[in-house]
């Protein structure tokens, strides 16, 4: 039904996905990355990152929180339908208790709340493609 | 949806506008920059919550002249101040005005983004005191006389027989108003009545 993008693990760099409605944050975010050696592509909105034809290469997701259009929650859903499951980090400005059972409820690996300080986000990717797989078996 | 908190950044030094930009949005804030205290101000009414992060000394309009304009304009945008290395005494006015926080330069990014947050979250209870305070106050205009003198009554802490002497009608008829009072106030319990209408009445913490 879908195009799987056969994975080529071996040779290809893992690739970060960042989906942001801030251009400023996107690029930043995809700087910051970049700097760390990853593969990085962002997306403005969840529909712009399904329609991506690397998605299924994707080794870890970084969804901000509260974006117009479909916004992290649905592209979760949306993510899970396709039978997709990589970490996802979900990053917010308010980390409530509310949010964070939604979070683990929707299958989020992290919820990751602002301001990320130092190294906080390139650590938590790290940990995330590093524990991907292990952590979820299909 | 609630729109992201921004960070309005005034600044006329265009290298400090780019880098700590960069810094902000790295740590995940969305960030509009302004080269002088009056492109911000003429920006000012599509500006979006947040909180205003300006330097003190700038030619033209300075923070500290900002920050006043902002409070005269009744804009409640909580404002930090980045000041030079020793410029204590502006560092003093800024607070006097009713600056947030000041920062002396230069800075470690955790202490920027650390203040950022705070002004962020002073900013939406502020403004979720606000709303509620207002709330309250259109309660108390649907009350008639009578019912205000009733909670005038009981906010003073008299007992049903003590405002129905000083009014001088009866205790059942004080009961009556008093269920009217609760109900139109929306409070369950005295309590809750209280501190509904001490809260309307504080100004913002």
């Amino acid at each position: 039904m879908f195009e799987l993008g056969v994975s080529g693990m071996a040779e290809a760099r893992p690739l970060v996905m960042v989906v942001n409605d801030d251009a400023a944050m996107r690029d930043a975010l995809q700087f910051r990355l970049r700097l760390e050696g990853l593969e990085v592509q962002a997306h403005a909105d969840g529909a712009a990152l399904l329609a991506s034809r690397d998605l299924a290469r994707a080794g870890c997701v970084i969804l901000k929180d509260q974006m117009p259009g479909v916004g992290a929650f649905e592209t979760l859903l949306r993510l899970h339908a396709l039978d997709l499951a990589p970490p996802v980090i979900l990053l917010t400005g308010a980390a409530s208790a509310a949010l964070r059972h939604r979070a683990a409820a929707a299958g989020v690996w992290l919820v990751l709340e602002k301001p990320i300080l130092d190294n906080g986000l390139v650590d938590a990717v790290g940990h995330a493609l590093a524990g991907q797989g292990a952590s979820r078996p299909t | 949806m609630l729109p992201d908190p921004v960070v309005h950044l005034v600044d006329d030094d265009e290298a400090v506008r780019h880098s700590l930009a960069f810094l902000l949005a790295s740590a995940g804030f969305a960030v509009r920059t302004y080269d002088s205290a009056a492109a911000f101000l003429d920006a000012l009414e599509a500006v979006r919550p947040g909180c205003v992060v300006t330097d003190v000394r700038m030619p033209g309009l300075s923070g500290l002249a900002l920050q006043r304009e902002l409070i005269s304009r009744r804009i409640g945008l909580p404002v930090i101040v980045m000041t030079g290395h020793g410029d204590v005494k502006l560092a003093v006015e800024a607070m006097k005005a009713g600056a947030v926080d000041f920062i002396e330069k230069p800075f470690q990014d955790e202490v920027m983004l650390t203040a950022i947050r705070a002004a962020f979250d002073r900013y939406a209870r502020d403004t979720r005191h606000h709303d509620e305070a207002n709330a309250v106050e259109a309660r108390l205009h649907t009350l008639t006389m009578r019912e205000r003198e009733v909670l005038d009554g009981l906010l003073a802490g008299h007992p049903n027989k003590t405002i129905a002497h000083e009014l001088n009608i009866s205790a059942r008829t004080v009961e009556v108003h008093r269920a009217n009072v609760m109900t139109k106030m929306g409070a369950a319990n005295l309590p809750e009545l209280v501190r509904m209408v001490l809260l309307s009445r504080t100004p913002g913490v």
